[in-house]
């Protein structure tokens, strides 16, 4: 266990109309997870869990290797965290932003942000509300990396994204779990991001996990049927099956 | 050695990357004792996943194509010309033996399937 960077055992949370039912998968070290489910199949709540922004009703969450639910403060400053809708001051500048995000870290780099800035060509001096959608969602990404996380959590990072600016996005995640410690947990519903960098992936229909293990070792799975299957053809085949 | 691998392309990512590491291999490209890349370089450089790098780098190793060094990394294979040569042959025969069967399986006469071979030979595919 003490390998993982992520550990989900048996979370359960029930909301009116929508339950999450014992859901569990684990991330390696060093490792990319990807995490798909169609629209409203619980993602967002998932990782708002395992973020502590929702408690679950039972079940345990442990991350790099503690439980969060005792060791907040210091285990959020571990993961760099990139939420589905960016919440940014609109008429503050990116280096103000920067400066109000990093307070909340001691390892913050303002070196690292630097760098992180200048490779996305982000201008500190402009305003948060005059970037792109995309520029925006690479000033997310510099604000997760520069106070050098070991677990990154991207809800959605590439929808909306064009696909250059996507495969750069992927690239930086390969490049983040170059060192063999670092790992990331994303969720899409774009799987043939999935396709490339994802070396594990967990499913999710309908609040319940319905598959998660190595990508190749699923996909073989799915190819003793149907030869040419993909991830989308995964998904579309859980997604049918469970109801 | 350039490797182009595609998600589009219905052979699984790691054989990509292990057929053409092969091909690199065989035909002189990469040769006894060349450094290869670590797996978490390649993956990167390919924008491929890291499992899938290192099952097509297990693949290579165990044909014996190339090998790893605890601590120093990972270089193509000490092969002799004659285990080369016997190697590419293997690949090639793999295939053939793939048609062979398809043949046999469409119930073509093993006569037809020999001109078959020789017109592919040739490069005529007319009146295949």
């Amino acid at each position: 266990m003490s390998d993982s960077a992520l550990v989900l055992d048996n979370v359960c949370k029930r909301y009116p109309g929508f339950d999450l039912q014992n859901v569990s998968f684990e991330l390696p070290r060093g490792y990319i997870m990807g995490f798909v489910g169609p629209n409203g199949s619980g993602k967002t709540t998932t990782i708002r869990m395992i973020m502590s922004l929702a408690r679950p009703d039972s079940g345990r969450i442990t991350v790099l290797s503690q439980q969060m639910a005792e060791n907040e403060i210091r285990l959020k400053q571990r993961i760099g965290y990139v939420p589905e809708n960016h919440e940014f001051y609109s008429d503050m500048t990116v280096a103000w932003t920067a400066q109000f995000v990093g307070r909340h870290y001691p390892t913050w780099s303002p070196e690292r942000l630097r760098e992180l800035l200048e490779k996305y060509d982000v201008n500190p001096r402009k305003k948060v509300g005059a970037l792109s959608k995309g520029t925006k969602a690479k000033l997310a990404m510099a604000l997760a990396l520069a106070h050098q996380p070991e677990l990154l959590i991207l809800d959605e990072p590439t929808s909306g994204l064009d696909p250059i600016v996507r495969r750069e996005l992927l690239s930086d995640l390969l490049e983040f779990v170059a060192d063999g410690d670092r790992s990331v947990l994303f969720s899409t519903h774009i799987t043939s991001d999935l396709e490339r960098v994802a070396d594990y992936i967990t499913l999710i229909v309908d609040g319940r996990i319905a598959a998660s293990d190595e990508r190749e070792t699923l996909l073989e799975r799915a190819r003793a049927s149907n030869p040419t299957a993909s991830i989308e053809d995964l998904l579309w085949a859980c997604a049918k099956g469970g109801r | 050695m350039n490797i182009n691998v595609s998600p589009n392309n219905p052979i699984p990512l790691y054989q990509q990357i292990a057929d053409q590491m092969r091909a690199g291999i065989l035909r002189g490209e990469l040769s006894s004792g060349d450094p290869l890349p670590s797996i978490r370089q390649l993956a990167n450089q390919l924008l491929a996943s890291v499992i899938t790098t290192k099952r097509a780098y297990s693949e290579l190793e165990a044909e014996g194509l190339i090998i790893t060094r605890a601590g120093l990394g990972t270089f193509v294979a000490d092969l002799g010309p004659d285990a080369i040569i016997g190697l590419k042959k293997e690949v090639v025969m793999e295939r053939l033996e793939e048609g062979v069967r398809v043949a046999r399986q469409l119930r073509l006469d093993d006569d037809e399937t020999t001109r078959l071979f020789l017109q592919a030979l040739d490069g005529s595919d007319e009146d295949v």
